[in-house]
């Protein structure tokens, strides 16, 4: 019953929400994408996680960076998007400082400084304490991630999941791939001059992973999809699923694209053109 | 010679008189119904002759010279009929035209053996012409005190409590939903239904499994008297219903409604960029009624009900990109009900009934999926046995069975505060199980003298899933002041089982037990008539409710690393007043429902807050003028600002792209009041052998915003307070043959 409601509340208020800023659309301090190398471990290792930020009105500005990572506390059932009730011992923390007029000039998009978390052996030794549903499902070690501009006082806040399981090393996820941005059916090398069909021409097919539960386990396929960003112009959608196309009108003369590949479960590809 | 010529004329004359008579017969009917009206006086003037009608309508008047008359009908409740007849015309069918009619009126089956002081009947009438209501016998539930403004809501939050907390049933036995889609009407053809119940803080032991209240339509028995038939269309649906003798002993209801205005949506939706639907939005339902007389204290009843809600829509982009992709829901529930009465003696009846059907809802969102698929059987029996003209016993059960299969995949997520928030973490579970909830209850009603009336109640429970049996102690008592004035209080405990998963070990927990409310109600009736028809009924009364055992979320995990989910740790309480009246002058007639309430709710993790029904003045004036065909009525609701919990922040999900909203404190921020102007026209057109009924009902005749949600951008930096129901005109006809 809720759900219904939810639907129908959902299509009434959806109608006319044009005043709202466009989130494909690419101009404060924004993270697009966390990327790690491997969104999923079985033992104690290092994980480099590469932000994807995106800061064009920020004119080079340097960001503070502060982060921290821990088991996941809870926020699915209400509990704070922080690690401040963690354990001293399964928590992970760090900053530094990012200058954004490191990277392309005018559009001020693309990787800050890598994090580097070094999953301590305490983590592992804590998932063997836990249910063995979770043990093999994994257990979400989230990294919080904050960009400030403290001239400004403008901050953007992100989290990603890491996945640390008892799975076989051939069965932890990783990381998805695409390449080919087309526009029009060609490589998309300059900014277009009319509106037309942005495309993906080659992109890793969806995995099968399993779940256990006390149902038993159940066998599902990743739910891949592509998010779209541009500086200028406008997408038809934010969105798109494998091999679906997306059209895009520009505005201008120039721009960024930034097209972010996600498996739904941690796996991140992503792809940043400065035209 | 003379004598030959005298005895000529005779005969001439004799036979002249004899070919210049006749007889004048007919039959008649009430206007629009064609209802026989036996008994009636019929005159013919200037003959000052009279006849009677008999059972079948028919009269005569022989011997009638032959010429031109006026038949003259002065029936009581009937508009005069003089009429001109020709001997030669041979005109046979006559129709009265009734003073006032009703749609379809209600067959009262029998007479009310219990009394429960909180519950609040609308009959048919009174729901079909509520103004907002659009015809509908639930939506005009929400004229009565007590009850929550909800837009585009499915559901009918009573005093205060969560929507949750309230049970819907036909006949007394629960149904899944009462409403279509977002409330667009009930699941059953108005006109089928008697009246619609509403049991609220105090009720009696017949019910339980709920801690807010009841809202329960009772189904009317078919027409005998001869086949019925109406066919009706609003902006949204359009259907029939018929009805009629099959026989002597049984006679049948038949109703059938389909909507369409999901090509009305399909066509707006064209246009829209943010989605494109697969399949309209519609919805159907079905009714049969059959009932058969097995003897003179004997009836044998069956309900049948059918309902089915489908939509299938993509959601290219909204303001939530969780709910972007390929969404379809389909819902759908039926119910087969046969019920046995029985008047055993003088002093005692049986009424025993068995409610059997399936529930199936599913809804999908993109690769996510809900399917729900359940059969539930349940059982109500009741006997009554009046001792004496003091005492009656009323003994019952109440049971439910329900076997159910679910297979789930969907976002892990927490509602506190009414903002729901994700980490796009998956659950999943592929389950069946069962359960049962019986309940055997007992009323007495004591009439202890001729002023006090105390009836105290007793019903035990028993929950398969949290394996409890609980007593539900309640009583209801009523004193009489005066002839005109009357006392009433009611207290009780009530449970409410978990329910949607909370005790499941997948998605909730299995250490849940039930939820807990303690109930008081006191009121005043007033009935200012003087023992007349016109002038002014009032009642005043008081509630509070007492929660306890509330199940509420937790972001602790046990030492394994299993979510705890939800404990019942939660408490709250509501505090209300609540008026009622109704006036009555002539033509005119006043209803008016005002409730204050104050609605609480405290958990460990969050601390005391506003419950989200916390709306604290509730005010409905209604105002109808009836004047031969026509009919004139307005609503004017007046609803404080529901409270809603801010947003005052977000962070961006990385892994599932979308940002999740950081809460402020629950509920501590209010909506703008809500204001609404509801504007309604009847208008009959009386026909020989049909009605045609056509109405215009205006929602929100000033245009107030009436936003009680807000809508967010993709990171709930920007918001606006959403637009409520624009001005809305809704016109509606109705043939009645």
């Amino acid at each position: 019953m809720s759900i219904i409601n939810l639907i129908f509340l959902f299509l009434l208020t959806s109608c006319g929400m044009g005043d709202f800023r466009d989130k494909s659309k690419l101009e404060g301090l924004r993270v697009l994408a966390l990327t790690a190398n491997t969104p999923e471990i079985n033992s104690a290792s290092t994980v480099t996680v590469t932000p994807l930020i995106s800061y064009i009105n920020g004119s080079g500005a340097s960001l503070d960076y502060s982060w921290e990572a821990c088991p996941d506390p809870g926020v699915d059932f209400g509990a704070d998007f922080n690690c401040d009730d963690s354990l001293s011992a399964l928590k992970l923390s760090g900053s530094g400082t990012f200058n954004t007029s490191t990277l392309s000039a005018s559009f001020f998009t693309g990787n800050s400084t890598d994090i580097s978390l070094v999953i301590p052996a305490a983590v592992f030794t804590y998932l063997g304490t836990l249910n063995s549903d979770i043990q093999f499902n994994g257990l979400d070690y989230i990294l919080f991630v904050k960009f400030l501009d403290s001239s400004k006082d403008i901050s953007t806040s992100a989290f990603k999941k890491i996945k640390l399981s008892t799975k076989a090393s051939g069965n932890l996820n990783t990381n998805p791939t695409f390449s080919g941005v087309q526009f029009n059916g060609n490589a998309l090398t300059s900014y277009p001059s009319n509106k037309g069909t942005i495309s993906i021409s080659t992109a890793s097919n969806p995995q099968s992973y399993s779940l256990v539960s006390s149902s038993g386990t159940k066998v599902f396929e990743e739910d891949m999809f592509f998010s779209w960003y541009s500086s200028d112009g406008k997408y038809l959608f934010d969105r798109t699923d494998v091999g679906e196309n997306n059209d895009f009108t520009p505005d201008g003369g120039s721009g960024v694209f930034v097209i972010v590949y996600r498996d739904s479960r941690g796996g991140v590809a992503t792809s940043t053109l400065s035209l | 010679m003379l004598l030959s010529i005298f005895l000529s004329l005779s005969l001439l004359l004799l036979s002249e008189n004899a070919i210049g008579q006749t007889s004048i017969t007919g039959t008649l009917y009430e206007k629009g119904t064609k209802k026989l009206l036996p008994d009636t006086n019929v005159f013919l003037l200037p003959l000052k002759l009279k006849a009677v009608s008999n059972l079948e309508g028919k009269f005569i008047f022989p011997d009638v010279p032959i010429g031109e008359y006026d038949l003259v009908i002065n029936k009581s409740g009937y508009i005069r009929l003089k009429e001109k007849i020709n001997t030669l015309e041979n005109k046979t069918e006559f129709y009265l035209e009734k003073e006032f009619y009703d749609i379809f009126e209600t067959v009262v089956t029998g007479k009310e053996v219990k009394k429960d002081i909180t519950k609040k009947v609308l009959s048919q009438k009174d729901f079909l012409k509520a103004p907002g209501a659009q015809e509908d016998p639930v939506r005009a539930v929400q004229n009565l005190p007590g009850v929550a403004n909800q837009s585009f809501s499915a559901q009918v939050v009573i005093q205060g409590s969560e929507p949750d907390d309230t049970r819907y049933s036909i006949n007394g036995h629960e149904i899944p939903l009462i409403f279509h889609f977002g409330g667009v009407t009930s699941v059953v053809t108005p006109t089928a239904v008697k009246d619609v119940e509403y049991l609220s803080a105090g009720f009696g032991p017949e019910y339980g499994r709920a801690l807010g209240g009841i809202i329960n339509l009772n189904t009317r028995k078919p027409k005998e008297d001869r086949w019925y038939g109406e066919s009706f269309l609003d902006i949204t649906k359009l259907g029939f219903l018929t009805e009629g003798p099959i026989n002597e002993k049984s006679s049948m209801i038949v109703s059938a409604r389909i909507s369409y205005f999901g090509a009305i949506f399909e066509r707006i939706a064209e246009e829209e960029e943010d989605f494109a639907v697969t399949a309209a939005p519609e919805f159907q339902d079905y009714y049969l009624n059959y009932n058969y007389k097995l003897s003179d204290t004997e009836n044998f009843n069956l309900v049948a009900i059918s309902s089915k809600d489908t939509l299938n829509l993509i959601v290219k982009e909204g303001d939530d990109p969780n709910l972007e992709g390929d969404i379809s829901n389909n819902t759908n529930f039926n119910r087969i009900i046969p019920r046995y009465t029985k008047k055993i003696n003088s002093k005692t009846d049986l009424d025993v009934s068995i409610a059997v059907g399936n529930d199936n809802l599913n809804f999908s969102l993109g690769d996510r999926f809900f399917d729900l698929k359940a059969t539930s059987i349940t059982q109500r029996g009741e006997i009554s046995y009046k001792r004496n003209e003091k005492e009656t016993y009323i003994l019952g059960t109440d049971i439910q069975y329900r076997k159910f299969s679910l297979d789930i995949l969907f976002p892990s997520s927490s509602s506190g505060g009414g903002v729901n928030s994700s980490s796009g973490s998956e659950t999943f579970a592929s389950l069946e199980d069962d359960g049962f909830e019986s309940g055997v209850y007992l009323r007495n009603i004591y009439k202890y003298n001729e002023k006090l009336t105390v009836s105290p109640n007793l019903r035990i429970d028993n929950y398969s899933a949290t394996d409890e049996t609980l007593f539900s102690p309640r009583i209801n008592s009523t004193y009489e002041l005066s002839s005109s004035l009357k006392a009433n209080f009611a207290t009780g405990l009530y449970y409410q089982a978990p329910q949607n998963g909370e005790a499941n070990s997948d998605f909730g927990n299995p250490e849940v037990v039930s939820e807990k409310a303690i109930h008081y109600f006191a009121s005043l009736e007033k009935d200012f008539r003087g023992g007349a028809t016109k002038g002014l009924v009032l009642e005043v009364g008081a509630f509070y409710k007492d929660l306890s055992n509330l199940i509420v979320n937790t972001s602790a995990v046990k030492s394994d690393g299993t979510p705890i989910r939800n404990t019942n740790d939660g408490t709250g309480n509501v505090f209300g007043l609540q008026v009622q009246g109704s006036y009555k002058i002539d033509e005119i007639t006043v209803l008016t429902s005002y409730t204050y309430l104050e609605s609480n709710r405290t958990d460990p993790e969050n601390g005391t807050y506003p419950s989200q029904f916390d709306q604290r003045h509730n005010l409905n004036l209604i105002g109808i003028y009836e004047r031969s065909r026509w009919s004139y009525s307005a609503r004017l609701r007046y609803v404080s600002g529901g409270p809603f919990t801010p947003i005052i922040g977000s962070i961006y999900n990385a892994d599932n792209d979308f940002y999740s909203p950081i809460r402020g404190n629950f509920f501590s921020e209010r909506f703008e009041d809500f204001f609404q102007l509801d504007l309604r026209v009847d208008k009959k057109f009386i026909y020989n052998k049909w009605i045609l009924s056509a109405y215009l009902d205006i929602q929100n005749l000033t245009n107030s915003n009436n936003g009680q949600s807000i809508s967010y951008s993709y990171d709930f930096s920007q918001s606006e307070q959403a637009a409520g129901l624009p001005i809305l005109p809704i016109i509606g006809v109705r043939g009645e043959f």
